[in-house]
């Protein structure tokens, strides 16, 4: 589904990854840990078509399309979806209002029908259900006023309802309390399939007990400096990222 | 011939034949006003970013013509309806029947001289050579006068039309709009123009807010690229009154919009808001005044605007809190959006307070759609000159949102939809 090599990128003078390898199958759920500042959010971020980044080296290959040669939009219509680490505040447009809109501009993608009035309000009450959110949060400006868990929560239903192929999680649990970081967990199995993939960007193991991934991968200074199994996630909750630094400084 | 002699010159034929409604002595003191002071330049502080330079040599025709409303667009809603082609009312084509039993309304040539001598010309504190000219010239407009504790079954909406097919037209309508103890009314104000040549709108509007009355007024422009208009709307307050006040521009040549309020007695609340749109060469100022005469008044502001292309804004917003009035509250913010590095905008609040218990605040900015935003809407699938539509529609809600008519609100929003859409 999704093949990254080589990936180089910068941004100004900076270089931050330095020559990722990633492969990504339908079905597969992929780990990606690291401290902070290793590269992790802007690979999520290349994934989305976030322009500050400069892509020098390399290639990413989604669905057998060069994903780098898509706008973000088109991305998102190929079905590639980011949960944003810091998701944004957007006064006077609320959840509601742009979800129609995109899920539209979705569907003419694929060529399909735009969805009426009210299919969408029955999807939305179902999908809210999955993630417990508020209805009366989604009439509001979006995330504005939202506490931490509420905005996490609202990324997930937004995944719940574009039902993307490849969704790219960035520190989704990161502030969530036990309650909620299951709540997120939960949305993000209710979509696993056979035909789709997941990456969960995460700090801390935590998240892994809910969401189990077939592969973890560590980033290190804009590489992925191991690869392995879940037991991987728990090794590094035993041993601190000090581990993964030392070794990297050593050779 | 330059526009203050054109102007000039077409007061001697009109001034054996002026209504004596308006007082001969006040005509005469605003033609020698206007032959004093001229027509307004960039040298005036008040004028300083707006220049009419270029339609100082235009052969204007003053008295009308025989001007068709062809093409006029009407609004969709019920309302009392009033049309006036180049300045001149088309009674054919308006229709207020009923409004008799709340109101008096006239043209402002035939207005009660009692009435008029209490409301009229009570308060204009940037007097210049196109308000002296206005004045001077006031003969065709609305007099309405709505009486004591009523309020007005529905809204009354003046469409103002240039028609330009034959030739450049400059019309000076003034109107009076006094509303007695408890009245109530909403009044709309719609400015057209068909024709290729210039036409040039210079009106002023008053309005007298007697205790416990309560005012909307909306000012609607959608004249064409070849339309200057400069506009006074003034708001007189007495005790416990109420104004809510939107200007709302999208086209026109160059536009500028004076809003004056005077809050001349206690508890009383103005809302001023402004939506503005620039794009190609358009160029649009809005000066605002707020002046707390009296404690215990309210006032708030809001203004906001999207430039493109190398369109100009203006934004001018002054409040001035009296030694008297204190217990003020006042709250002004002016916020803009450039879409081209072009654009340009100016904007000072310039707030003075003689008061010490009040509260005041103010703010500006001037920025660009949020990058932030955009991606991440785009980054849920939205395309990128959608993602730009739905933006900047949800920073011009906070204003569209104050138009209380309903089909009205619909409707204009809906226009600045089409045009906001690239
Ligand atoms: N827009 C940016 N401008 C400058 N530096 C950036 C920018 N984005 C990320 N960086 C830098 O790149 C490195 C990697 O950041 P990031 O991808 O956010 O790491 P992580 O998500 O793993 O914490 C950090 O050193 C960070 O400061
Ligand atoms: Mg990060």
């Amino acid at each position: 589904m999704l093949s990254i090599k080589n990936l180089q990128a910068r941004v100004e003078e900076k270089e931050i990854l330095k020559g990722i390898n990633l492969e990504v199958k339908a079905g597969e759920v992929h780990a990606i840990m690291g401290p902070n500042g290793s590269g992790k959010s802007t690979l999520a971020s290349i994934l989305a078509g976030r322009e500050t980044y400069e892509v020098t080296g390399g290639s990413i290959t989604f669905e057998g399309k060069d994903l780098l040669e898509l706008s973000p939009e088109d991305r998102a219509r190929e079905g590639v979806f980011l949960a944003f680490q810091y998701p944004v505040e957007i006064p006077g447009v609320s959840t509601i209002n742009f979800l129609k809109t995109a899920v539209n501009a979705i569907r003419e993608y694929r060529g399909e029908e735009a969805m009426d009035a009210v299919s969408f309000l029955k999807m939305m009450k179902e999908k809210t259900k999955v993630v417990e959110i508020d209805e009366t949060l989604l009439k509001r400006s979006l995330n504005e006023g939202f506490s931490g868990g509420e905005k996490k929560r609202n990324e997930i239903f937004q995944m719940a309802m574009l039902e993307p192929k490849l969704a790219v999680l960035d520190e989704t649990d990161s502030g969530l309390d036990i309650d909620a970081l299951k709540i997120v967990a939960n949305g993000v199995n209710k979509l696993r399939s056979k035909n789709n993939a997941v990456i969960v960007v995460t700090h801390y193991q935590r998240l892994l007990d809910y969401i189990v991934p077939d592969y973890v991968h560590v980033l290190y200074n804009g590489r992925i400096v191991k690869s392995g199994t879940k037991e991987l996630a728990l090794e590094l909750e035993a041993k601190g990222y000090d581990w993964i630094k030392n070794e990297n400084t050593a050779v | 011939m330059n526009l203050k002699d054109l102007i000039l010159q077409e007061y001697k034929t009109f001034a054996p034949n002026a209504s004596t409604a308006v007082p001969k002595v006040l005509r005469e003191e605003s033609i020698k006003q206007l032959s004093e002071w001229g027509i307004p330049t960039i040298k005036q502080e008040e004028w300083k970013y707006t220049n009419l330079k270029s339609i100082l040599e235009t052969p204007f025709k003053l008295n009308g013509g025989n001007g068709k409303a062809e093409g006029l667009h009407y609004y969709n809603i019920n309302a009392y309806k009033l049309v006036f082609v180049n300045g001149i009312l088309n009674a054919t084509l308006s229709d207020t029947k009923g409004i008799e039993a709340f109101a008096t309304l006239k043209s402002i040539s035939e207005a009660e001289p009692a009435v008029l001598e209490k409301h009229f010309n009570k308060f204009h504190p940037f007097k210049d050579g196109l308000q002296a000219s206005n004045l001077a010239f006031a003969q065709h407009g609305v007099y309405l006068h709505v009486a004591k504790g009523k309020v007005l079954p529905k809204p009354i909406i003046v469409y103002f039309l240039a028609d330009t097919t034959q030739g450049p037209i400059l019309a000076q309508p003034r109107n009076l709009v006094v509303l007695e103890q408890g009245a109530s009314v909403k009044w709309i104000e719609s400015f057209q123009s068909t024709g290729n040549d210039t036409s040039f709108t210079n009106i002023c509007s008053e309005f007298f807010l007697h205790q416990d009355s309560h005012l909307e007024q909306y000012k609607f422009q959608e004249e064409n690229d070849k339309a200057y208009h400069v506009g006074t709307s003034q708001v007189v307050h007495l005790e416990k009154s109420y104004s809510h006040s939107a200007v709302m521009t999208w086209s026109g040549a160059l536009v500028r919009n004076n809003l004056n309020i005077h809050l001349g007695a206690e508890y009383c609340e103005a809302h001023l808001y402004g939506l503005y749109l620039g794009n190609n060469n358009r160029h649009i100022d809005n000066h605002t005044l707020v002046d707390h005469a009296k404690p215990n008044c309210y006032s708030n502001e809001l203004y906001k605007g999207i430039l493109d292309d190398q369109s100009t804004g203006v934004f001018n917003g002054k409040i001035w809190v009296q030694k008297d009035a204190q217990k003020t509250n006042a709250f002004q913010s002016n916020k803009n959006v450039l879409l081209s590095a072009k654009a340009t905008m100016n904007t000072k609040p310039q707030l003075e307070i003689f008061a010490d218990d009040v509260k005041c605040s103010h703010g500006a900015t001037v920025g660009q759609l949020d990058e932030e935003a955009l991606f991440f809407l785009r980054a849920r699938g939205i395309p990128v000159a959608q993602a730009r539509l739905l933006l900047m529609q949800a920073f011009s809600d906070d204003v569209l949102n104050k138009i209380t008519i309903p089909e009205l609100q619909e409707e204009i929003t809906a226009t600045l939809a089409q045009r906001l859409r690239p």
